[in-house]
This record gives C-alpha cells, sequence and structure tokens, in this order.
C-alpha cells in the first residue's frame, strides 16, 4: 500500500515509515540541520552519504544532492536509545533553502522515506515511551517560547514538572470523587461517613483557584485559542491579493493591475492539512500594500490598517516580484518569522537566477520560493512553507500544545465551578451527590485528556483504602 | 403439562431413559437455517449434527436459571411430526434439581446498582424480579432520600420461597428440561461446543447431550473448597460436593484458570437471641417491587387467574406476597476484636490456607479487624432467612475462623450473648475463567458456542450472576437461531457496563456492579429500565410466545402512553408561574407533588410514571450532555476490531499495548480504549494500523 508522492501524514499515523524534515528554522543560515527517523534511515545514510558509513556517533562526508556531493556532518542515532527511540540520522548542511530543499527531496526519493508532519519527531518519541504526552508537549513548546515567562513554563512542561502539577489536581480531585462515590454506593455500610459539604466545596474551591491561576498567569494565554496569523506583506501591486486568492482556492480579494487595489485587511481561514498534518491552520492576512508615500483619509487609513495587522502578525509572508525583499524588515519584529516569496515567477526578472527561482544574496536577503500563484506552480511550496513558519512563530506550537491543556484546564475549572453551585456549605450531607460526581468526573476526565484516563477503578480502590466497606 | 408431570419427565430423563429415545429421533437442522449464511463466522454447523436441544444451560443458579429462562423466550417449544406434545428446546443440567435457585449467602435482591441490574433483567423479560417480588419479606429503596440515579430497590427475601418461585417458574415453562446430571466434559468439534457429556446422579453411564450452545454456570463448585478454621471440606455450598472435573475439562480446551474467594457469615437461631432488646431495622413503608409486573391492576389481555397459572402461581397475586417483617441491629464489641485478634493464627486467610482474592467490599470480619484496627465496632444486622424458620443471617461478619472462635465472638454482640449458631460461617475457594477469554455476548473466544456466566466470569452477587445469565442465554439462543450477536452498551444499561468491565479488565477480586462503574449513571436508573430496555426484548422476540411476555407488552404499551401524554403537559403546565418542567429541576415539586399537578393538569398517570418524568426533568441538562457525549463517541465505541489480527505483528505498537490488545482481544475501539495499558495515542494509531490490515487483508 503506497500513497503516490511524498506527503506529510498526522503524527503518529504509521511509524513503519520513515520521517524527514528540516530542523532549524527556515531562512538562510550559516548551518541547517535535517533529521531523519525512521526504519529506513540506514538505506538513506547508505544511498546519499560518502563514504557509505553506518556508524554510531559524528561523521564527516559529503551528502549527494542532484548526484553531485555537498559537504556536511553527520550524525547517527540507534533506536531505541535516540530522542525518538528510533534510527535516526541528523545531517548538518550549509544553510541554503534551496539545497536542503532538494536534500529532503533526494531523502524522500528513498523508499519509505517522506516528510514530516509537524511535531511528528516528538510525536515518534511519545509513541515509543520515550517522552510522556505533556513532556511532548513541552519540547514543542520550548522551541516556541516568546517570552521568558513562556520559555520557564514549557521548561516546566518539559521537565514533567507541569505534568506533577496536573497530577496532584487530578490526585486531589480523584480523592474527592471516592469520597462522594462512597456516600452514594456504600451508605448502607454504617462505616462510611459522607463528606461534609462544607469541606468539599473548600477543597474544590482550592483546586479550582490553582487551575484558573495557572491559566492566567502561566503559559495557558499564549494560547487564544486562535490558529497563528500569518500576514501577507510588501508593496502595493506585489500580487498579494492574487496569492491569498490562490491559496484559499476562492476569490476572496479584488485583484487588479492597479496598484493599491486592496484597501481593507481581510482575515480568513487557510486550512494547511494537507500541507502539514491535521487540524493545523492559519488565519491569512491580505494587506493593503505598504507604501510610506500614501497620504489622503482612505489610503492613509489603509496604512494604519496594514500596520496594525503587521504588529500582531505572528509570522509574515513577504511579497516581492523583484525578489530584493528590502526595506519591510525594519518595521518587523526579527523574532517573527518570514517566509520570502518571489511572485510573478512567470515575469522575467533580472533578479531571478536561471531555472532555480532564487535571487542573489543581495542586500535584503534572497527569497525562500518563487511562486506563479496565477497558474499554481510552487504554490505547495509556499503552503508548507506557511505551515513551516506558523509552527515555528513565537507561541505557534507552543500555542498548539498548550491550547489543548489550557483547553483541558479550563473545560475542568469550569466543571468544577458548576458543582461548587451545587453544594450547599451549610448542609449536612450533599442535596444531590451523583450531580456533584457528575460534574467532578468531567473535571477528572479532563485532566485525563492531558494525563492519561482515571477510570471508576481508580475511584473505587481509593474508596475501599479509606473506609471500611462491607457488611 | 401439569407441573407434576414434568417432574416426572426430568426424573425420567435423570435416569437417562429418555435420552435414547431423544437421540433417536433427532431432526435435520432447522430449515430456517439453511437460507442464510452463519452470523458467527467462527461456528462450522455440521449438516447432520445430533441435537437433543437447542441450548444446554449447565448449573441451577442464578445464572444459569436466568439464561435457561432467556433462552426459553426465544426458543418457544417444537412439537414434532407425529406427536401432540411439544418438545423442550432448552435442557437445565443441575446436580440436584432441588437446589436450583437457592441463596447460599445473603438472602436479599437488589441494593445499589444491583436493584438496577434486576430491574433490567426484568425488563428484558427475565425472572429474577417476579420471584424476588413473591417471596420478599421486607422492601426498602436504599438511598431514597437521593436522586433516582443512585436509589436501589432492594429486598430481603424468605430464601426457601426464593428458590420455590424459582423452580416454579422454571418448570413452568415447556421449553425447559431439568435434567439432574453432572456434566462430565463438553464435546467440542471443530473447535465448537457441540454438547456436554453428562452422569446421572444415580448411574456410572456417561452419555453424551447435544446442542449447538453451551452455557457453563460453575458458581463456586469449579474445585470448591470450603474452610473454617483449619477444616476444609471440598464443595461449592454448604452440604453440597464440588464440580472436580470440569477445571481440567477447561484446561484441556485451552482456557487460563484463575482462583477467587467468598464467604459468608454464621447463621444464628433467633429463638436464642434476645431479640426484642435490639433496635428495630424496618422495611419501607410502601414496599416497591422490583419486576414491572408485580403490583399492577389486572388487564384487558390477561386475567390474573390465567397468570397464577400460568407462571405456577409465581406471579398475578397481590404484592407484597409475603408477610412483612422486621430485622434487627446489633454490633461487634472491643472484646469480640480481642477474640479475634487472639485467634488471627486460626484463620485461613492469615495461616496463608486460604491465598485466592476475596472481595475488598466484603471483607470478613477478621478483615476488619486487621485492617481498621482503630475502630472499636462495627455495624452487624440480624436478618431472618425465613417466614417458616428461626434462622438469621448475621450481615457484617463473614468469618472463616473455626466453629469454637465463632462461638465466643458470637456471643461477644449485645443481644447475642446466648446465641446458638445453626452453621458456621464459612470461605469458599473456586475457580473462574479469567473473562479476557469471553467477549461481551459471554461467549468464549477459543471455543465457539460455549458460553460462560456469573462467578465463573469472576463476578460476585446474585445479581450480577443473573445478568450474565440473560446475555448468555439470548445470545446461546441466537446462536441456536444462526442470528447476529446481541449486546448491550455503557449507555445502554448496568448490563452493558457489567459486560464490557469484564472484557476489559483484569479482575482482582469478585466484581460487583457499583453505581460510580456507570459513566451514564444518570440515564441508568432503575425507574426508567423498561423504557430503554423492554423496546430492546420486544425486538428480539423475547416477549412474544408467552403470558408474561404478552402482559409486559401491554403494560409497557400503557406506560408509553401515559409517558408521551404526561411529557407534553409537563412543559406546558404551570407551578408557581414557571412550568412543571422547570419547577422539578428547582428541585421545588416532589414526585408526589408532580403526580399530583399532572392529575389537576388533566393527564394523571401511575405512580413509576411520575417518578420518571420527575427524573427526567430533574436530570434534563446533565442528561443532554451525557447523551451528546455519547452521540460524539459512538462511532469509535461500536466501530468493530476484525477478529483475525494479530497484533503480535504490529509493531509499531508499544509492547504493552500490543500484549493488552493481544490477550484481550477487544471486538470493538470501544473496548480496546479502556483496556488496561493502553493510551489514547495507542488507541490512535491501532486505527491507522487497523485500516491498513484490513487493506492488506483485503488484497490478499
Amino acid at each position: 500500500m503506497h500513497t503516490p508522492g511524498p506527503q506529510p501524514r498526522p503524527p503518529g499515523a504509521t511509524i513503519a515509515e520513515t520521517i524527514v524534515a528540516c530542523a532549524t528554522a527556515p531562512g538562510r543560515s550559516g548551518r541547517t540541520i535535517v533529521r531523519l527517523s525512521g526504519p529506513a534511515v540506514e538505506t538513506a545514510c547508505s544511498s546519499l552519504f560518502q563514504p557509505a558509513t553506518n556508524r554510531r556517533g559524528v561523521c564527516r562526508g559529503d551528502v549527494l544532492i542532484g548526484g553531485r556531493p555537498c559537504p556536511a556532518i553527520v550524525l547517527r542515532g540507534v533506536g531505541p536509545a535516540s530522542y525518538t527511540g528510533e534510527d535516526t540520522l541528523e545531517v548538518v548542511l550549509p544553510g541554503n533553502p534551496d539545497l536542503v530543499e532538494r536534500f529532503v527531496e533526494a531523502c524522500c526519493a528513498v523508499a519509505g522515506v517522506r516528510r514530516a508532519g509537524p511535531g511528528e519527531f516528538s510525536a515518534r518519541a511519545y509513541l515509543n515511551g520515550r517522552l510522556a504526552l505533556d513532556e511532548a508537549e513541552g519540547v514543542a513548546a520550548v522551541i516556541a517560547a516568546r517570552t521568558s515567562d513562556d520559555l520557564a513554563a514549557a521548561q516546566q512542561l518539559a521537565s514533567g514538572e507541569l505534568g506533577r502539577v496536573y497530577r496532584d489536581w487530578a490526585d486531589e480531585l480523584t480523592t474527592l470523587l471516592a469520597l462522594i462515590e462512597a456516600g452514594i454506593d456504600f451508605v448502607d455500610q454504617e462505616d462510611v461517613v459522607p463528606i461534609l459539604p462544607r469541606d468539599l466545596q473548600q477543597r474544590l474551591g482550592r483546586v479550582r483557584r490553582e487551575m484558573a491561576e495557572r491559566s492566567k498567569g502561566g503559559i495557558a494565554e499564549s494560547a487564544e485559542g486562535l490558529p497563528p496569523l500569518v500576514v501577507l506583506a510588501g508593496a502595493p501591486n506585489a500580487g498579494k491579493s492574487t496569492l491569498f486568492n490562490a491559496l484559499l482556492g476562492r476569490a476572496r480579494s479584488v485583484v487588479a493591475a492597479e496598484s493599491g487595489t486592496t484597501r481593507d485587511v481581510l482575515i480568513e481561514t487557510l486550512a494547511l492539512e494537507e500541507a502539514a498534518g491535521p487540524g493545523l491552520a492559519v488565519r491569512l492576512a491580505d494587506l493593503p500594500g505598504l507604501d510610506a508615500d500614501a497620504t489622503g483619509g482612505a489610503a492613509q487609513a489603509a496604512q494604519e490598517a496594514a500596520i496594525e495587522t503587521l504588529d500582531r502578525a505572528d509570522a509574515v509572508v513577504y511579497c516581492d516580484p523583484q525578489g530584493r525583499f528590502v526595506g519591510l524588515e525594519t518595521g518587523i519584529s526579527s523574532r517573527v518569522p518570514m517566509l520570502r516569496v518571489q511572485t510573478k515567477a512567470d515575469l522575467p526578472s533580472a533578479a531571478l537566477l536561471e531555472g532555480t527561482g532564487h535571487a542573489p544574496g543581495t542586500a535584503g536577503g534572497s527569497s525562500d520560493v518563487a511562486v506563479c500563484a496565477l497558474d499554481g506552480w510552487r504554490l505547495d511550496v509556499v503552503r508548507r512553507g506557511i505551515a513551516d513558519i506558523a509552527l515555528r512563530a513565537p507561541g505557534g506550537s507552543c500555542a498548539v500544545a498548550l491550547a489543548r491543556h489550557a483547553r483541558e484546564i479550563g473545560r475542568a475549572a469550569c466543571a468544577l465551578e458548576a458543582v461548587e453551585a451545587e453544594i450547599d456549605p451549610t448542609a449536612r450531607a450533599l442535596d444531590a451527590p451523583e450531580l456533584v460526581a457528575d460534574g467532578l468526573r468531567s473535571a477528572v476526565d479532563s485532566l485525563g485528556q492531558i494525563l492519561g484516563r482515571i477510570t471508576p477503578d481508580d475511584v473505587i480502590g481509593r474508596v475501599f483504602a479509606t473506609f471500611c466497606v462491607g457488611k | 403439562m401439569s407441573p407434576r408431570s414434568r417432574e416426572g419427565l426430568y426424573l425420567h430423563i435423570a435416569r437417562g431413559a429418555l435420552l435414547t429415545h431423544i437421540i433417536s429421533s433427532i431432526e435435520p437442522l432447522a430449515q430456517a437455517r439453511g437460507q442464510r449464511k452463519p452470523a458467527i463466522p467462527t461456528r462450522a454447523y455440521h449438516p447432520r449434527v445430533r441435537q437433543n436441544y437447542r441450548v444446554i444451560v449447565i448449573g441451577g443458579g442464578h445464572a444459569g436459571a436466568e439464561a435457561a429462562w432467556a433462552a426459553a423466550n426465544l426458543l418457544p417449544p417444537q412439537t414434532r411430526r407425529g406427536s401432540a406434545e411439544p418438545r423442550a428446546t432448552v435442557a437445565l443440567v443441575t446436580l440436584d434439581p432441588a437446589k436450583i435457585g437457592v441463596m447460599p449467602c445473603n438472602p436479599a435482591i437488589g441494593g445499589l446498582a444491583k436493584g438496577q441490574l434486576v430491574r433490567e433483567i426484568d425488563a428484558l423479560g427475565g425472572l429474577m424480579g417476579l420471584a424476588a417480588d413473591a417471596s420478599g419479606i421486607q422492601f426498602k429503596v436504599l438511598n431514597a432520600s437521593r436522586g433516582a440515579a443512585v436509589r436501589g430497590p432492594r429486598c430481603q427475601n424468605d430464601k426457601h420461597a426464593y428458590a420455590e418461585a424459582v423452580q416454579s417458574l422454571i418448570r413452568s415453562r415447556p421449553e425447559i428440561d431439568i435434567i439432574a446430571a453432572s456434566v462430565e466434559d463438553i464435546i467440542v468439534e471443530r473447535g465448537c461446543a457441540t454438547g456436554v457429556v453428562i452422569k446421572a446422579a444415580a448411574s456410572d453411564d456417561a452419555t453424551p447431550l447435544h446442542a449447538p450452545a453451551v452455557v457453563l454456570t460453575t458458581g463456586t463448585f469449579m474445585r470448591g473448597l470450603m474452610h473454617t478454621g483449619r477444616t476444609k471440606t471440598p464443595g461449592g455450598r454448604h452440604g453440597e460436593g464440588a464440580a472436580t472435573g470440569m477445571s481440567a475439562c477447561l484446561q484441556r480446551l485451552g482456557f487460563e484458570l484463575g482462583r477467587l474467594k467468598t464467604g459468608t457469615p454464621p447463621r444464628l437461631d433467633r429463638t436464642t437471641i434476645d431479640w426484642d432488646s435490639l433496635p428495630v431495622a424496618l422495611g419501607d413503608e410502601t414496599p416497591t417491587p422490583l419486576s414491572e409486573l408485580s403490583a399492577v391492576e389486572e388487564g384487558p389481555a390477561l386475567t390474573l387467574e390465567a397468570l397464577l397459572e400460568s407462571t405456577g402461581g409465581v406471579v398475578g397475586e397481590r404484592f407484597p406476597k409475603m408477610q412483612q417483617i422486621e430485622c434487627r441491629q446489633t454490633n461487634t464489641t472491643p472484646e469480640m476484636h480481642e477474640v479475634i485478634r487472639a485467634n488471627l493464627h486460626r484463620a485461613p486467610i492469615y495461616t496463608g490456607d486460604i491465598k485466592s482474592a476475596g472481595p475488598r467490599y466484603c471483607p470478613s470480619i477478621e478483615d476488619k479487624v486487621v485492617r481498621f484496627a482503630d475502630r472499636p465496632t462495627h455495624g452487624v444486622f440480624l436478618e431472618p432467612e425465613s417466614l417458616r424458620s428461626n434462622w438469621v443471617y448475621c450481615n457484617g461478619i463473614a468469618t472463616s475462623l473455626p466453629a469454637d472462635v465463632q462461638e465466643l465472638l458470637v456471643r461477644a454482640m449485645p443481644g447475642c450473648e446466648r446465641a446458638e449458631i445453626h452453621r458456621y460461617g464459612y470461605a469458599v475457594e473456586y475457580d473462574m475463567v479469567r473473562p479476557h477469554q469471553i467477549n461481551a455476548t459471554c461467549m468464549t473466544k477459543p471455543v465457539g458456542g460455549l458460553f460462560l456466566a456469573g462467578q465463573i466470569n469472576g463476578t460476585s452477587g446474585y445479581e450480577e450472576a443473573a445478568a450474565q445469565g440473560v446475555v448468555a442465554g439470548i445470545n446461546a439462543a441466537r446462536l441456536a437461531r444462526s442470528e447476529r450477536e446481541w449486546t448491550l452498551g455503557r449507555d445502554q444499561a448496568y448490563i452493558g457496563v457489567l459486560m464490557d468491565d469484564l472484557v476489559t479488565k483484569t479482575p482482582v477480586e469478585p466484581y460487583r456492579m457499583f453505581t460510580s462503574r456507570a459513566e451514564h449513571r444518570l440515564l441508568l436508573r432503575a425507574d426508567n429500565a423498561a423504557d430503554r430496555l423492554t423496546p430492546l426484548a420486544r425486538e428480539l422476540g423475547a416477549l412474544d410466545s408467552t403470558d408474561l411476555g404478552r402482559w409486559r407488552t401491554q403494560l409497557f404499551g400503557d406506560r408509553e402512553r401515559a409517558l408521551t401524554a404526561a411529557r407534553t403537559t409537563i412543559a406546558r403546565a404551570q407551578h408557581d408561574g414557571v412550568s412543571l418542567a422547570h419547577a422539578v429541576r428547582q428541585d421545588r415539586l416532589s414526585i408526589d407533588q408532580l403526580r399530583q399537578a399532572l392529575d389537576d393538569a388533566g393527564t394523571p398517570c401511575p405512580l413509576p410514571v411520575a417518578a420518571t418524568l420527575h427524573a427526567e426533568a430533574r436530570y434534563e441538562g446533565y442528561i443532554r450532555r451525557q447523551c451528546a457525549d455519547i452521540k460524539r463517541r459512538a462511532s469509535e465505541e461500536r466501530r468493530t476490531l476484525p477478529a483475525w489480527i494479530d497484533y503480535r505483528t504490529l509493531g509499531s505498537l508499544r509492547t504493552e499495548a500490543r500484549e493488552a490488545l493481544a490477550r484481550f482481544r477487544p471486538t470493538t475501539f470501544g473496548q480496546a480504549s479502556r483496556l488496561e495499558g493502553l493510551t489514547p495515542a495507542d488507541v490512535t494509531l491501532l486505527t491507522v494500523l487497523v485500516d491498513r490490515a484490513r487493506k492488506n487483508h483485503a488484497s490478499a
């Protein structure tokens, strides 16, 4: 069963396959690391590396890209002791995006190798028992941390410290649930004294407040629950709206040959499931062209809106048909990842290197990809690039990983709040213990989504440990 | 056929005289079977299989009686050509027919979660609720002050009357032949059970008995060993023997066995207890029956006399049928605890004589004294076991201490200073088949056509046993009719929770039902058992062939009409400016007040209907959420896993997950997700691997 083409799949989809991805930030850099993991590593190693080697550890030599050797350093890991628990290969290459892309493609040509989906290396580490779920999410979060607060939280997550916090909550809630269930299921036992409503309310409140605090001050806030905002930016008439429509697959934005056609900021959700795996989507914004000379009411308002949106951007797609990419960086924080797209690749351009779609290293930098939105040429590469920068955006995958936690903890806190409302602290016994238990159980289930299921047997076990039950 | 002549028949059969006759007059397989492909592929039908019965049930305890009854509901007696007398379809094989339906431990039916089970058994057309109502001597709804979802109807029974009621009901069915014999072997052909070898009590001749489905309910009898102090007696119940050959037979068939322990307290002589000095424990003023069919008025379709006649006098009389009694309370004392501590070295669970696990929820008194050493006293209920004897059950002091110690400790309880013991408490160890080897139909995975129900699957309790009896009986009958397997989900019934827990968990103690095991507790209430399950029983055809079934159908129709009418009223009619439903939700209307308000609004309804409406209104928001939850999970829950898959080849699964899957062989993804050792990620991965394996399998 082979699906054609090296399409990324959902993380953990099938770990009989070998995955490959660029492990460092996109764009130009001194060195880039490409990582492979899976059973075909050995084959890839012997067919792409000269001199052929399969030793564990570090090795210098050449990788073959399109038949031509390119100097590289290779780090070979052997499962199950590697990070992912499988055979791994890390190849350090010169940081040229096109070279890297061609190497990744060469890897995909090896039987059984395909591109990795986002987070798939950590997913494998998790599936192979090398990481706990919360730790795996922490690794992604460390990479993406935006602020030092984020980083601290992410490191807590990676070290399992946050997991311990969650486990403490789950532990306390399971105990409370056991005390309530004992009052229901063993009420005919005179040894069982149901928990006092007042005590229950106090203990529940304590956990709920801790949850609220965590989700307010800590990591969870960086996840607003919205997909990352990716902005198409560039000079007027750079072809942003054409690209916007082409990516969305429908004519959302008005396109015209005149410059300055777009006056409003348009934001649409762009699903990137095919390019990057399930659930991944970004909010894609089409901006009016940036023009410092714009004057007059409407034009100026459009500029202000554009700049305001750019400030909020999690990632930027810089469109320039000339492939020069100058002038924009000044307005954008260096921490915001950027994909440089040379638009209108069907037009001849002085800056365009023949055949490669690759601009020379001018002052502003060169394109990561050239695209022709009109006929769809390389549109898939742009999609993949967008997925890449979105995930690397500060808080990007932090948001993806931690949003899940925040969501579950939020749900748990919510359920607890409802439970507290059911409790009359002045009463001698719970009026509707089955409803209190129901709410508590949903809170425990939510935590179980992060920690693993907490079963009725866990609860019943605590009853027996606490009470002398049995007539 | 009158009860008397049926009795004659089974004694006749017991001598083995009829067997040859039956065997020689076997019909070819039922015509209906020929057309359709058998729905259960593991079952290889032999075209000329000898068939004495369509279902054989081994064991006449609560699981066996219920299994035979459920199978009989689906397998009407067959009329033979040239013979006026219809032939039975179900054989109930038991060592001693007089012991069918006996209560060897606490003579009580129902309770928390167990009451729900009994109501469900009843809603499916079972017998337990009928027998319990006919023999109840004290009725009490536990948790009556709590919400409907956690109320548990319970009754104490006259243990003799209960067993007689069960026997009368079984004997009232022309579908069932009772055969007094021991079972020597299970006949397995081509991997499927096709019968058993029986040996009548007074004979040495082993005779084969054939059927396409065999239900095995061994209770505590498989290598049963009773302990009182250091005295060990082979047997499953006091005064009875053990089944010695069955364990070996099952092992030969490749089953993995386990061993469990349970225990029972001493029985006292009531006349030697200072009864009147002790605090009274009363039942409810208005008893609540366990069966839908007790305590209802005569209907046009069926007269009470007809019902009385057709049920051997069990159903159709006034409710409660028997005189109601009081129980008494006493307690253990520090002096008694001292006696126990001083004699612990003679208690089998501490000497190491008993190694198997007993139930944590039903500890022996020596266990309680050791584990909860700081408690100076534990409560004890003194419950009369029968109206026609002075035996009293000491609820709370199960023990396997030696007889002389039992004398001392009983007399250390207030009011029991001069008490005489009728029967000493004892512990019993017995073999079970580890339940990962059955699926949720009770049929075993290695041997098609062989069903296991009751304590053999590691459960404890009459109700849990009976619940499995229903599932096994229905599925055995359906197998005999070449119909698809039938299961209940966790969201449909406690019976579904029970079966699902059995096939996904490793038992560490005898399994007992608790309401906290049911995640959809608010839906699975005692009051709405009929609404949940009677329509399913009708679909199965379990209510078609008997007067009881027809009566149940009629009563359920009445109930449905009353519910529909009152549901409209409850949403519209006002109470203090809000709708009735709203008032109930705010806890401003009791069930009785709701019933009155419905009556005032022109839609009178019986109390049970008002109770259901009250619960529905009270839990409305919660139920809506649970239903949404159930719907969301439904597709994964019921998605099947192929039986041919070899989990050991799925190398990308974690070892622990792979081993759990290979051991339990779950039939659905829902079951797989509840296996110990499987994480949500494993299940996700499993879906992908199974899809791929399916494609490979299809192309191979």
